[in-house]
């Protein structure tokens, strides 16, 4: 079947705006098509370049299909689909509109073929999220909101200055892999991306705003985001070895964070950019088994968290609170929510027979060759996982005690967008041949080996073993852990006296200083006399202005001036 | 519309039309505005005629008044550059109108003939001044228009006539250095016919007098485009007008006198001489990057919107200077699509203004808060999309003139103009969130008592203009390559 | 947890164990266990008792100012 050729992100944009004149019954059915229609397109769009312009001197490539985008793109799109089920009940034209923008934009940098298109739908993925964050909740929802704006507007600022760096220096703008002699231009493209993987110490907007977005908000942005910058560094940035630690790093560093936090969707989000970490250490590997790896594992991701997240809205949905020190004995009122979840939590841990399994086998498979000892480090996040996501999260959530917390109904449209997703993740733990299939080279590679499955089954066994001992411990007080966004949040009355006040008064000081002297000059120059007059000493824009004299004799001397310059 | 005379239309149309005003003033209230509109439209009929003849041919349309060939007669000019110029104010004309239907009589109320009358008589003098290849021609159009404009700005508030008597006086001043400029080169020259000037000027060195006319000529037209540090007019007049009428002088009046500086730097002196000769590109461009950022500066400390987006305006000149004095393609692409994009965006701001001082009374930025976005809530969608257009962020129309300056700048290697257009951008941020964050984020005083506002929407006259203009900084923003290709590369005077 | 459940992941255990020694009987058969034993108390050591002391705060942290 031949399709057209154009970037599948257009169905999205489409998408995007026909939500803004559809009536708000049909808007939640209709959102559905959208990524339908993606889904299809995709599937049948051939390889190479297919969609590009000439614009000064290079050319705009809007739709470059290889393995990896195609993979992305089939995830994301189907991400969107599932999640436009999950969202059903969702009467809210903007974060619908903005959930469609952000889609669209995520697609768009998928498909691009040159960083100046990429860099557009980056800036639309910026913005449409951020008004995500703000369909939620509450005050907290609005300031987060526009944190997080600020941080990716200087991602987004970091990157333009590594693309505008790249033109000039004549390299070409098409997105292509860079070698590890790094120049500035790549520096900044590199540093640009990771504000988007959140990786540390440029990730707190993620834990600052995605537990603060709606129900179906957080599960929206927990797909995208991150994964896109995953596909970026993937496509430019495999085999730089930097990336490796980094993402161990990463992994090690959120998971602690995790066995920390209070507020069930914090847990989640934290462990997004653990996740991230796995894909980030295996991508600075880069042979081509590697980038199989990272990108089957993001895959899988997308698929499993968005599952787990979808369990957190059904609770928040639920029963309106997410802190765990206020949850508790639910499980008797969901029973099928907590079954699903719990297929997604043992995906997350890597157990066997499920998604997560597969992929991790393949990451520890390409660090244990590569990477020497930083496979332990992965092997113990892999224990925090499983400590925070598959015990400590649903046992105080669903299980302890009862909370006495009252339990409003949930749409069935809710567990069967979690069941779809559930059974992907049976389906490729089960058959790993099927999400072989997605890899963007052939994989030849046997998961079930023993001592893959012994590691698998005994990490988190202890991780129970010890749990258990500790359950009435490790529970806690509602507190909050500091993160690196206390530099910004703690600091903002001093940002503002210093960049806002102080810069003000600077400048209207600048003025009066102006304004005095121009006066000064040529009232003494009309009438010396005046010198002596009061000048009134506060700024005031709307009263005090320079005269029709400082005016006039302004025009005069850049008129003598320029002349003289001229023909001197 | 017969083809040859579509040129001398243009302003025959305005001028008539100036004419025909008072003259219905005893028929319905509503004649002066549908004449004025059905004028505008046609305005915009006849540009969009000459324009796609002068495009489609590749050659630019003479027009001689009265059959009198130059150097002796006048003739008119429609070529890419003017033709286009011309099909932008009337298209704007058109919305500004349209949008102040009612405005017009409910703020200033009993003066819409005048308003209307002087409106006319605007258009016929600016698209004169487009249009003409005669350089005392243009002095005349130019005083035509300046006058209609002060009488424009007059018809305000109660500071407007104090405004617009320091418009006066300094708007004099710099038609008067022009004509001192136009004199010198009638002396050594013996000709005011712009092709006849450029013909010889072309073809041997210039004289000091020369010199001297040029500079005149540029600095009299930068008076008259608000060029820092010679704007000391603009921000009165603009806060004081009344909306209808700063909505209409703000996006058009500084491109027309943009034009002449285009007219005059690329086509009628040796662009050699003039790149290399002297330093008056690189004073342009000094002049604009300062402006660029003291425009900034000072639009952060206002504390009322259209006197902040009047700075703002002297900001944005800036830019059009600044890539007029780059001297270089790119810099010539970037100021014509600045152009256009700002006529646009400050328009839709101005607009917006309007609609604002019509449901709250006045532009105090105080009095905004999140109730706004609740009762107006597609016009401040608008005003959201013109203010990211503003700041220049993709895909709006807004990003991509910028882009262009940033790419001439660093075609010629001057970084620090690129350090200068980022931190205006910045300067920007800060002072259209400052709005946004009121609009969006700031809660009504005592909000927890009231209920929440209802939907109190502006009139659908005033609303659809507004929609439309901010819809198009996208379409703008999205079609820049068309634009340039097809509309602005064409205009590229031949030294390039 | 009922005896039941211990017995049953007793069985997995051993069973891993026994899997361990058949496929590879130079390595410890236990080491994973006792890796995430470890690993799993320094997690909590690091979270529950250096943290507490150092970066935890009330919820309303950010709200006051």
């Amino acid at each position: 079947m031949t399709v057209p050729e154009f970037s599948p992100a257009f169905w999205f944009l489409a998408g995007a705006v026909a939500m803004l004149v559809l009536p708000a019954r049909a808007r939640a059915s209709a959102f559905l098509l959208f990524p339908l229609a993606s889904l299809i397109h995709i599937w049948f769009l051939p390889t190479g370049v297919l969609q590009a312009y000439a614009y000064l001197d290079h050319e705009l490539i809007l739709l470059r299909v290889d393995g990896f985008s195609r993979g992305f793109g089939l995830a994301f799109s189907l991400a969107a689909l599932v999640i436009g089920i999950f969202s059903l009940r969702v009467t809210d034209r903007l974060q619908q509109t903005a959930a469609l923008f952000y889609a669209g934009g995520s697609i768009g940098v998928t498909f691009a073929g040159d960083f100046f298109t990429l860099l557009i739908f980056w800036e639309v993925m910026a913005v449409a999220s951020a008004m995500i964050i703000w369909a939620g909740p509450g005050r907290a929802a609005a300031g987060a909101g526009l944190r997080y704006l600020i941080f990716h507007l200087f991602g987004g600022a970091l990157l333009l200055a590594g693309i505008v760096l790249l033109w000039h220096g004549g390299g070409g703008l098409e997105i292509r892999r860079f070698d590890a002699a790094a120049s500035p231009a790549v520096i900044l493209i590199l540093l640009g991306v990771l504000v988007n993987a959140a990786m540390p110490p440029l990730h707190a907007w993620l834990p600052d705003s995605y537990p603060k977005a709606g129900v179906t908000g957080s599960i929206f942005l927990n797909a995208f985001t991150t994964k896109v910058a995953v596909y970026v560094l993937i496509q430019c940035f495999a085999g730089w070895e930097i990336l490796m630690w980094a993402g161990c790093f990463m992994a090690l560093y959120a998971v602690c964070y995790a066995v920390m936090a209070n507020d069930i969707r914090l847990i989640l989000s934290y462990h997004i950019i653990s996740q991230v970490g796995y894909m980030i250490a295996v991508i600075g590997v880069g042979t081509e088994f590697a980038l199989s790896a990272a990108s089957l594992h993001a895959y899988n991701n997308i698929i499993y968290k968005t599952l787990l997240f979808m369990g957190t809205g059904v609770v928040l949905h639920a029963v309106g609170t997410t802190r765990l020190t206020d949850l508790g004995g639910l499980a008797r009122r969901m029973p099928l929510v907590v079954a699903l979840y719990m297929i997604g939590a043992f995906a997350i841990s890597g157990f066997p027979l499920f998604s997560g399994f597969v992929s991790k086998a393949m990451i520890l498979e390409a660090m244990g060759e590569n990477g020497g000892w930083l496979v332990h480090v992965l092997l113990l996040a892999a224990v925090g996982t499983f400590l925070s996501v598959g015990i400590k999260l649903p046992y105080y959530t669903w299980f302890y005690r009862e909370s006495g917390l009252e339990v409003k109904p949930y749409p069935a449209h809710m567990p069967l967008a979690m069941a779809i997703l559930a059974a992907a993740c049976l389906a490729f733990g089960m058959v790993p041949g099927w999400l072989f299939a997605w890899a963007p080279s052939a994989v030849e590679f046997q998961p079930y080996s023993v001592y893959q499955v012994v590691e698998a089954l005994q990490l988190p066994l202890a991780t129970f073993v010890a749990f258990w001992f500790f359950r009435h411990k490790i529970l806690g007080e509602p507190k909050i852990a500091l993160d690196l966004d206390w530099f910004y949040r703690k600091s903002a009355p001093l940002w503002e006296t210093l960049f806002i006040t102080r810069v003000n008064r600077v400048f209207s000081a600048t003025q009066d200083i102006l304004d005095h002297w121009t006066e000064k000059a040529f009232a003494f120059a009309r009438n010396p006399a005046r010198l002596l007059r009061e000048v009134p000493d506060r700024f005031d824009a709307n009263l005090q202005r320079a005269d029709l004299g400082s005016n006039v004799g302004l025009i005069l001397v850049v008129v003598v001036l320029l002349t003289l310059l001229s023909l001197w | 519309m017969t083809g040859d005379h579509s040129v001398v239309l243009i302003p025959v149309i305005f001028f008539t039309a100036a004419l025909l005003v008072p003259l219905c003033r005893r028929g319905s209230r509503r004649w002066p505005y549908w004449v004025a509109l059905v004028s505008s439209l046609l305005g915009v009929a006849a540009s969009g005629e000459a324009l796609w003849r002068t495009l489609s041919t590749g050659e630019a349309i003479h027009y001689h008044l009265a059959g009198w060939r130059p150097p002796m007669g006048i003739e008119l000019i429609a070529d890419p550059l003017s033709a286009f110029f011309c099909l932008l104010i009337t298209v704007v004309t058109v919305f500004v109108l349209w949008h102040g239907r009612s405005l017009v009589e409910s703020e200033t109320p009993g003066k819409a003939v005048p308003f209307y009358s002087c409106v006319m008589l605007l258009l016929g003098g600016l698209s004169g001044i487009l249009l003409t290849g005669d350089l005392f021609n243009l002095y005349v159009f130019l005083e035509i228009s300046s006058i209609a404009g002060y009488a424009l700005v007059a018809i305000g508030d109660k500071r407007a006539p104090v405004a617009s008597f320091r418009y006066l006086i300094l708007g004099t001043i710099g038609a008067s250095l022009y004509l001192l400029g136009v004199g010198f080169l009638f002396m050594t020259v013996g000709s005011l016919n712009m092709g006849d000037i450029a013909s010889v000027l072309q073809t041997r060195a210039m004289s000091p007098v020369e010199i001297s006319a040029l500079l005149l000529i540029v600095l009299g037209i930068g008076v008259k485009m608000a060029l820092f540090p010679l704007h000391g007019w603009l921000v009165d007049a603009y806060t004081h007008a009344s909306s209808t009428a700063t909505s209409l002088i703000a996006p058009i009046g500084t491109k027309v006198a943009a034009y002449v500086l285009i007219r005059a730097l690329f086509y009628l002196f040796d662009t050699d001489l003039v790149r290399e000769g002297i330093p008056v590109m690189n004073a342009l461009a000094v002049m604009g990057a300062v402006g660029m950022l003291w425009g900034g500066v000072l639009a952060m400390a206002q504390t009322d919107l259209k006197r902040m987006l009047a700075f703002s305006s002297v900001g944005h000149v800036g830019y059009i200077a600044l890539g007029i004095g780059l001297a270089s393609p790119l810099g010539f692409i970037a100021a014509v699509l600045h152009t256009l994009n700002h006529s646009v965006m400050k328009a839709v701001l101005f607009l917006i203004c309007g609609s604002l001082r019509q449901k709250l009374g006045d532009n105090a930025l105080d009095s905004m808060n999140n109730s706004l976005r609740l009762r107006m809530p597609w016009t401040m969608a608008a005003f959201t999309l013109a203010a990211i257009s503003m700041i220049g962020l993709p895909p709006t129309a807004g990003f991509f003139s910028k882009w262009y300056l940033v790419l001439g700048s660093l075609e010629q290697g001057k970084w620090h103009w690129v350090i200068v257009i980022v931190l205006s951008s910045l300067f920007s941020v800060v002072y259209f969130f400052r709005v946004l964050e009121r609009v969006y984020l700031r809660p009504q005083e005592g909000a927890e008592e009231e209920p929440a506002p209802a939907r109190d929407e502006s009139r659908p006259s005033m609303l659809a203009p507004v929609l439309i203009l901010s819809a198009s900084l996208l379409l703008l923003g999205l079609g820049n390559v068309m634009i340039v290709n097809h509309l602005i590369r064409p205009m590229l005077p031949a030294g390039f | 947890m009922k005896l039941v459940g211990w017995i049953f992941l007793f069985l997995i255990f051993a069973g891993t164990v026994a899997a361990q020694y058949w496929d590879d009987p130079a390595k410890f058969p236990a080491y994973y266990f006792v890796y995430g034993l470890l690993g799993c108390l320094l997690l909590l050591f690091v979270t529950k008792v250096v943290a507490k002391k150092s970066i935890m705060r009330k919820e309303d942290y950010y709200d006051r100012s």
